[in-house]
């Protein structure tokens, strides 16, 4: 079945990177699509031999240069891993992509050499991941300013606090803390990020039980108890924290405007099959009933719309001219239209989008993580009106 | 060892096919097409005898349409060192014709082995690789499932009827490959980049006047309702009489 989104993706990107869209989607289709299900009824993370085979395939070396063994691919490659393989399941394309927009990717950019030696090749090839430590109980959008605090002893720096909603948790080798380390500085000069080994003394793990969105995805909860790191372990400046999440973040915005779009993608073929199958009032099927009509048409403007949007920041954050508002508009727009529209999409398909064999309420449930993740609409919402307050 | 590998573009196996109005062929438009699944097996397969011997170079050839280069981009993504496409827009289902046109070009260099799949999932004449190892001379076991190397020695596994046979042979030889050989590999990024900087040739493909001509194409007969005879071991008796005495198939 010839895919909507191939055929604007194909108009979008180069030749080669339409190839590498479309060893992913087959990768997605043979691996992925048929153990969902049983992955979901039993309640599963990502399996190990999935995760191998994503690492065989080189998605976790994705962006990071092929000196420390990567693929040496770009923002664009990143946000088609996205779309090939979120088109079946936001769960399984996030393990790959938060392992390199939050985990590889800031090692990358704000890395010493020596860091970048130490865990890039690891990184690249799979073989563990990083985590990124943002999230607080008491501080999700307020992030500039984290509880958790790292205090200079000696030449070394304590830790202390918790932090939660760290995706890929349960895979992770080390995990970058973003601690308080001067309270009384300017904002965004008040805070410092640290790698910190999962396996130091006084780090301790545990999954978040109960989530109903991204469930094979591994998302934990991680408390530091006066763990002791040297100078050595700070990522960036020190009291640059903030500098170094806000970078990650723009790029980790694309990608998740990309989940949308994938989740969007799948729920536009399977509506617009399904209406010309489910037949109606006299055999006919529904997809001649104009209100049916609308939300499929509605669905793929949005979609080709949203690809075209999502392709150009790429190519901008790749310049280094993508600002903040801008990653922030396309994940608000992106996350906000698919999640709405899905929604549509299910009531159009009727009963039938109740159950999870048929994949909408999948691609409904983990539209929501979208909408809050990497930055809740709400909170973006204040970023994206900053320059319309000026004069 | 210098591999060959002899590949195809069909149509995705999940198309459904509609005849075209000259009642000869199928309407292509909307159809996706892809590297025949059995061909991916003996690409894997050339790979991992490359990688094995850490020597030698894998070459993909095909005969087929300009659109063919795409499924040879992606056996150079994979992995292969060189492709030709061997030009013609006939769709080609003669496996004689094919043979030829292969061997012409194979015949220009010197390959020890010739791996392809055992049969393309279009025209599904299971013929191609006994002609091919007819023409150039080669020694030729087909439907394999399992395959080993040592000391230059290839032992080839294939099913038969109710057992499994073992067949030793040396080079040069063709052998076409089962499901069951391998797991072929997906192309990366790498090598999706570097498959650009690859030797590729174009060439028209040396079809002799085809001996056969498809006079006709229809689809099988819609499949009729299923009846369900009973439940539970009590329904056996009514089931066997039915395929006996309606079936005909005991």
């Amino acid at each position: 079945m010839a895919r909507r989104i191939d055929t604007y993706l194909q108009d979008l990107v180069a030749e080669e990177k339409f190839a590498f869209y479309e060893a992913v989607r087959e990768f997605s289709d043979a691996e992925v699509a048929p153990h969902l299900l049983d992955w979901e009824r039993k309640h599963l993370l990502v399996p190990d031999d999935c995760l191998a085979k994503m690492s065989e395939l080189g998605l976790f070396g994705l962006p990071i240069t092929t000196e420390y063994g990567g693929q040496g691919g770009d923002h664009t490659d990143l946000c088609l891993l996205g779309l090939a393989l979120g088109y079946h399941s936001q769960s399984v394309a996030i393990t790959p992509g938060a392992a390199i927009s939050l985990g590889a990717k800031p090692l990358q950019l704000c890395g010493t050499d020596a860091q970048k030696k130490a865990h890039l090749p690891d990184l690249a090839a799979g073989k563990r991941m990083f985590v990124f430590g943002l999230s607080e109980p008491g501080r999700g959008s307020d992030a500039a300013n984290p509880e958790v605090t790292a205090i200079k002893r000696g030449g070394n720096w304590v830790i202390n606090g918790e932090k939660c909603w760290s995706t890929n948790a349960r895979w992770a080798s080390h995990v970058v803390v973003h601690a308080l380390t001067n309270p009384t500085g300017p904002n965004g000069k008040r805070s410092t990020c640290f790698i910190v080994p999962m396996n130091a003394p006084g780090v301790f793990y545990q999954e978040m039980k109960g989530k109903k969105v991204w469930e094979q995805s591994s998302t934990g909860s991680i408390v530091f108890e006066n763990v002791e790191v040297p100078a050595d372990a700070i990522l960036g400046a020190e009291n640059d924290g903030f500098k170094v999440m806000v970078t990650t973040l723009n790029g980790g915005r694309l990608f998740i405007a990309s989940l949308a779009l994938a989740s969007l993608a799948f729920a536009l073929d399977k509506t617009r099959i399904y209406a010309e199958e489910r037949v109606q009032f006299d055999n006919k099927p529904i997809g001649r009933f104009q209100r049916v009509q609308d939300v499929i048409v509605d669905m793929d403007i949005a979609l080709e719309r949203g690809l075209t949007w999502l392709m150009h920041c790429c190519k901008r954050f790749e310049a280094g001219t993508l600002s903040r508002e801008q990653a922030a508009k396309v994940k608000v727009d992106c996350s906000r239209t698919a999640s709405d529209l899905v929604q549509l999409a299910m009531e159009a398909c009727g009963g039938v989008s109740c159950f999870d064999e048929f994949g909408l309420i999948r691609h409904h449930n983990d539209l929501f993580v979208t909408r809050v993740g990497e930055g809740s609409n709400f909170a973006l919402k204040d970023l994206i009106v900053r320059p319309l307050r000026q004069p | 060892m210098e591999i060959v590998v002899c590949i195809k573009r069909v149509p995705a196996t999940d198309t459904a096919i509609k005849i075209a109005a000259d009642g000869k062929s199928i309407e292509t438009q909307g159809v996706t097409f892809e590297l025949n699944a059995y061909d991916e097996f003996a690409l894997e397969q050339a790979l991992r005898i490359k990688e094995q011997l850490n020597a030698g170079s894998v070459t993909v050839v095909t005969v087929g349409p300009k659109e063919a280069q795409k499924q040879l981009q992606d056996a150079l993504a994979r992995g292969a060192d060189k492709a030709v496409l061997l030009l013609t827009n006939e769709w080609v289902h003669d496996s004689w014709a094919c043979s030829h046109a292969l061997a012409a070009h194979i015949n220009k260099s010197k390959y020890d082995l010739l791996l392809c799949g055992r049969q393309a999932m279009d025209a599904d004449n299971n013929q191609l690789p006994s002609r091919l190892a007819a023409l150039l001379g080669f020694g030729c076991v087909t439907e394999v499932s399992k395959l080993s190397l040592a000391n230059g020695v290839f032992t080839a596994e294939r099913d038969i009827e109710g057992a499994r046979e073992v067949i030793e042979c040396k080079t040069p030889a063709v052998i076409s490959c089962n499901k069951g050989l391998n797991e072929p590999r997906y192309a990366n990024l790498k090598g999706i980049m570097a498959a650009k900087k690859k030797p590729y040739e174009e060439s028209p493909a040396a079809l002799p006047t085809s001996a056969m001509a498809i006079e006709s194409l229809t689809l099988p007969p819609a499949r009729k309702a299923g009846r369900i005879l009973g439940t539970g071991a009590a329904a056996v008796p009514a089931l066997i009489a039915a395929l006996r005495n309606e079936v005909k198939v005991l």
